[in-house]
């Protein structure tokens, strides 16, 4: 789970065929994701900036803008958890991996990627029944918005799958790089 | 049985180097396959931890900071605490506290500020003989300041987590703030004279300091806008980290001119970088205070403190205690985010003021960041300096014990604490 910067072991550990091209897709659709989500804080901030503004120049409250940043901040989040994957962002303890030799640190990454890619298949098989859920009920969000609650529960499984492929791509370099 | 099952699962993934999220996640999520069979709860858990506005402070905080990091206006903080005290014996020690007390007002984050400090002042101390050790205890205390004066992230999740208001916490945290960087400061300025072999530099001049003290006002301005605001009930603390984050874009565009759209998109890139790792230990907590509830566990240990009878004393010196080891292996947030939820049914029954004990909390998460094996700010300045750790860690030391100090103080005196957030009618 090194950060993509360490470019040179990347490149070695490119893997090949449609190993290489699942790769190229879940580097793609996690920058594009890391991306959204940036676009979303600068969203936040305009809504907060904006709710400040009608709140006390022009004594109109913005409806709706607490639950709107809520929604957002699941957004943020989960469009942003494989692009921080990709880049090694994830804080993790590792005074075991600098104090392993070669071989046990790669079968410490090799865990480490397995468990990132079963907590995400396992947030998107439960994500994916919440929003089905939600949508035989008809369940609506509380509060002024009162959007169909499927719609940012769907942000879950969306953010899993994104985090799942992360992790396979992940684990794919690694395995190419046993080789 | 259930306790080891958690507890031990928990720390044998944290220890195979699994990120902190999906550490905490799987952990809890074994433990809810066995107690009740099924894990259907974990997207609605995860969900309803992360539909929060109140978490979007973090982010707008963090892109403040980055912003005024880009566009240099760090950089006039330095020089102006620099042209300052630069001259006296000992004072660029001094200055760089002053500094990093200063930065500590714009970033919330102590590794942003022992980062940001350290990689101008590190070389800079040295080059005026500060002996190496000496510099890096200097910036790993330094830096913790950052998540104990305002806006502090960890004290926003903490307010989160205990539904304590997080302006009273911000506001709480100004005097405890001050008072460890004056302690940091007085040491930093006695070791320096007590080694000896320190350079001064040279009286700059009135004129060059009242211009280094006039190109450092925009920066200076930033803790009166925020936590004025907080302070006189003008904004809520998200009303003031979009303020803040708005007056860093006008202070960046108008002021300095120095940072183009493609700049702030990257602010907001690595914005979304922080964030999302936060964000994601909050989610695999939430799944951990889920699991934990389920299992019973506050409850029981609110049972085991009365059936011992301890008092409110021995309570907050056990659990400091406790915190104080995990702190040297677990990283700030987390220990905020696993340990709170089981405690706090435990601290409302002794009646512990959450702004009290968040206030301890938070010099004892200062401890955890640089104390070893885990600390966060040691690792910083290691990559800064490229320093060996044990040195960083001895020049550390007096620190750690000066920061023991200041928790006892905050223990012994609440009201350092709790006055501040009175007199602004907070908790009235």
């Amino acid at each position: 789970m090194r950060p993509e910067d360490d470019a040179a072991g990347e490149a070695a550990a490119t893997p090949p065929g449609l190993a290489a091209r699942l790769g190229a897709i879940a580097d793609w659709s996690a920058r594009l994701g890391g991306w959204l989500s940036a676009l979303l804080i600068l969203l936040v901030l305009g809504i907060t900036s904006l709710s400040v503004f009608r709140r006390y120049v022009l004594s109109d409250p913005l409806l709706g803008a607490d639950a709107l940043t809520g929604f957002l901040v699941v957004a943020i989040v989960m469009l942003g958890a494989a692009e921080a994957l990709r880049r090694g962002d994830h804080i993790r303890i590792d005074i075991l991996f600098h104090h392993a030799g070669q071989r046990t640190r790669w079968w410490l990454e090799l865990i480490s990627f397995l468990a990132v890619l079963g907590f995400a298949v396992l947030l998107f098989r439960t994500a994916w029944h919440s929003v089905a859920f939600s949508r035989r009920f008809g369940a609506y969000s509380t509060g002024e918005l009162e959007l169909p609650l499927w719609i940012p529960q769907l942000l879950l499984p969306i953010g899993a799958a994104l985090l799942a492929l992360a992790a396979l791509a992940g684990l794919l370099r690694l395995l190419a790089r046993r080789r | 049985m259930s306790l080891a099952l958690i507890l031990g699962g928990l720390v044998l993934l944290l220890l195979a180097g699994i990120p902190i999220f999906a550490a905490l996640g799987l952990s809890s999520l074994a433990v809810l396959w066995i107690f009740e069979g099924k894990i259907d709860s974990m997207a609605d858990t995860i969900f309803a931890s992360l539909n929060n506005s109140l978490l979007a402070t973090i982010p707008m905080f963090a892109f403040m900071a980055h912003v005024m990091i880009k566009a240099k206006v760090v950089d006039d903080l330095y020089d102006m605490a620099n042209k300052l005290v630069g001259h006296v014996r000992g004072g660029l020690g001094f200055a760089t506290i002053l500094c990093c007390t200063l930065f500590a007002t714009i970033s919330g984050s102590s590794v942003a500020t022992a980062l940001t400090i350290g990689s101008t002042a590190i070389p800079q101390m040295q080059r005026f003989g500060y002996r190496p050790r000496a510099t890096y205890g200097i910036i790993a205390a330094g830096g913790t300041l950052g998540i104990l004066i305002p806006p502090s992230g960890p004290m926003i999740l903490y307010a989160i987590v205990t539904n304590a208001s997080i302006g009273a916490l911000f506001i709480a945290g100004l005097l405890p703030g001050l008072m460890m960087a004056v302690i940091f400061a007085v040491f930093s300025w006695y070791q320096a004279r007590a080694q000896g072999g320190t350079q001064t530099q040279a009286w700059p001049g009135g004129r060059a300091v009242l211009r280094a003290l006039g190109k450092s006002i925009w920066a200076a301005m930033m803790p009166p806008i925020i936590l004025g605001g907080i302070f006189f009930g003008i904004f809520t603390a998200a009303e003031a980290a979009a303020v803040g984050a708005l007056y860093a874009l006008l202070v960046a565009l108008l002021v300095y001119r120095n940072v183009s759209l493609k700049d702030l998109l990257d602010c907001a890139y690595q914005t979304m970088r922080t964030t999302a790792m936060l964000f994601m230990i909050i989610a695999g907590a939430a799944l951990f205070g889920h699991a934990v509830t389920i299992i019973r566990l506050p409850a029981q240990l609110m049972e085991s403190v009365a059936a011992l009878g301890l008092s409110q004393t021995a309570f907050i010196f056990v659990v400091m205690g406790a915190i104080f080891v995990l702190g040297m292996f677990l990283e700030t947030i987390a220990i905020i985010l696993i340990t709170t939820p089981i405690i706090l049914p435990a601290m409302t029954a002794l009646h512990i003021d959450p702004v009290w004990y968040g206030i301890m909390l938070m010099i004892n998460l200062e401890l955890a960041l640089i104390t070893p094996p885990v600390g966060m700010n040691l690792f910083v300045i290691k990559g800064i300096a490229d320093a060996p750790l044990g040195e960083i860690i001895r020049g550390a030391l007096p620190y750690v014990i000066l920061l023991i100090l200041g928790l006892l103080v905050i223990w012994a005196v609440p009201e350092l604490a709790l006055w501040l957030p009175r007199s602004a009618g907070f908790g009235q």
